[in-house]
């Protein structure tokens, strides 16, 4: 049997397609080409985040809140354009307010900044949901009996459609731990795994934020 | 250079305050883990047998708590009050109430998933003065008290919890024992007055760190 030449051509296409396993113009961790308001040209843009439910933290053995969590636009938050990139949404500081544990208000402070490191495929479409992880996040809750500080990432994913930064570590992976735990009765120890679940609208002056591939 | 945990724990302390948006007072760890904690408290005790209230406080709740474990002492010193009451439906009785501590206060806070949990106990001698009878006085000494201390369970509803700063309600269910060195009312006081299913319901509010 033999193959014509445009047959043997579209057949090697599909192969290669085949392999790589997405269709054309999908990133899958590498880097991908970030544009906000259209415009892919190497730059950070400023943005603001503002969450949309409260805030849920979980050890294995207690739970606890923050009604809001926002950045401000005097924050420096920024999503990152251009290409090749992966850090694409960067939090310098969050802002949680109304913190609630176990027998009492906590107050809450952030460390260094977050960053948004997309992993999952991206497609030039403005409809995709790019997965990925929030890296190095670091906090402390302080009240007069009790301290703890997480850190480590969080699963998350950026809605392409709706501008959400979806947070959801769950499942005590170990990825976020507790360290520095001083008091809290007994109930919080170093090492524990911790659950976030937050959702963070995503609002940038110079347009929506789009993830593609190359 | 080394630090000790206390100062280590001052340091991070100053540092996590550092814009907190949680009206908090500062950390007040003392020796090693223990935070005193002062609240204000008041509540009424309902005495079962003769169907009447007593009045408790308004006083300061003081509590050591160890934040390593939950556990705390203390101390609730109660105000002297009067009760009164009728025998037989009819015959008023009014006398002045004194809780006399005789022990520390003891307890624990425990973190349940959600919420925190009290749990506690009180020792008082109750001791009784002043008795009138239909207005009319009545000996019954200075030392007419429970011959032994009145222990005391109060803690947080399983239903709701207590903020350590905020405070709580806590209830609970007592059994008064037999007087004595009452003169000759003794055995009047004692078919009068000790029995079990007492109540005490003590509101507890305003936490403040102790520096």
């Amino acid at each position: 049997m033999t193959f014509t030449r445009t047959p043997r051509r579209a057949f090697g296409a599909v192969v290669a397609l085949l392999a790589v396993g997405i269709g054309p113009a999908a990133a899958t961790g590498n880097g991908y080409r970030v544009a906000v308001g259209g415009n892919s040209a190497t730059a950070a843009h400023p943005m603001t985040a503002a969450t949309t439910m409260s805030v849920n933290w979980a050890s294995p053995t207690l739970t606890w809140t923050c009604t809001s969590a926002t950045v401000r636009a005097s924050a420096l938050a920024t999503a990152q354009a251009g290409y090749p990139v992966t850090d694409i949404l960067r939090f310098p500081t969050f802002d949680f307010r109304g913190c609630t544990f176990p027998g009492g208000a906590m107050a809450t402070t952030t460390a260094g900044e977050w960053q948004f490191h997309a992993e999952g495929p991206a497609t030039s479409g403005a409809t995709d949901v790019v997965e990925g992880h929030l890296d190095h996040i670091s906090l402390t809750w302080r009240n007069a009996v009790c301290s703890i500080t997480v850190s480590g990432r969080a699963a998350a994913s950026f809605d392409e459609a709706t501008q959400q930064l979806v947070i959801e570590e769950s499942g005590f992976t170990g990825n976020l731990k507790t360290s520095g735990v001083l008091g809290c009765l007994g109930q919080v120890r170093n090492g524990q795994p911790i659950n976030l679940s937050m959702r963070l609208q995503l609002t940038s002056p110079d347009g929506a934020i789009n993830i593609s591939g190359s | 250079m080394t630090t000790t945990p206390t100062a280590r724990w001052r340091k991070r302390a100053a540092v996590a305050a550092t814009g907190a948006a949680v009206a908090l007072v500062p950390l007040a760890a003392h020796a090693a883990t223990i935070v005193t904690i002062n609240y204000d408290a008041q509540g009424t005790s309902h005495i079962a047998k003769t169907n009447s209230d007593v009045a408790l406080g308004p006083t300061t709740l003081r509590t050591d708590l160890d934040i390593d474990t939950g556990d705390f002492t203390g101390s609730l010193p109660l105000p002297g009050t009067s009760t009164e009451f009728k025998i037989a439906g009819f015959l008023p009785v009014k006398a002045n109430v004194d809780f006399v501590e005789a022990a520390p206060l003891t307890g624990n806070i425990n973190l349940t998933q959600t919420q925190a949990q009290v749990s506690s106990t009180a020792t008082y001698y109750v001791k009784l003065s002043n008795i009138k009878v239909a207005g009319f006085p009545t000996f019954a000494g200075s030392k007419c008290q429970t011959k032994a201390p009145v222990s005391i369970p109060v803690g947080t509803r399983p239903d709701e919890g207590f903020d350590l700063i905020n405070g709580g309600e806590l209830v609970g269910t007592y059994t008064i024992g037999k007087f004595e060195n009452c003169g000759i009312n003794t055995p009047l006081i004692n078919s009068l007055v000790p029995g079990a299913g007492n109540t005490v319901d003590i509101t507890v509010t305003n936490g403040v760190i102790a520096e």
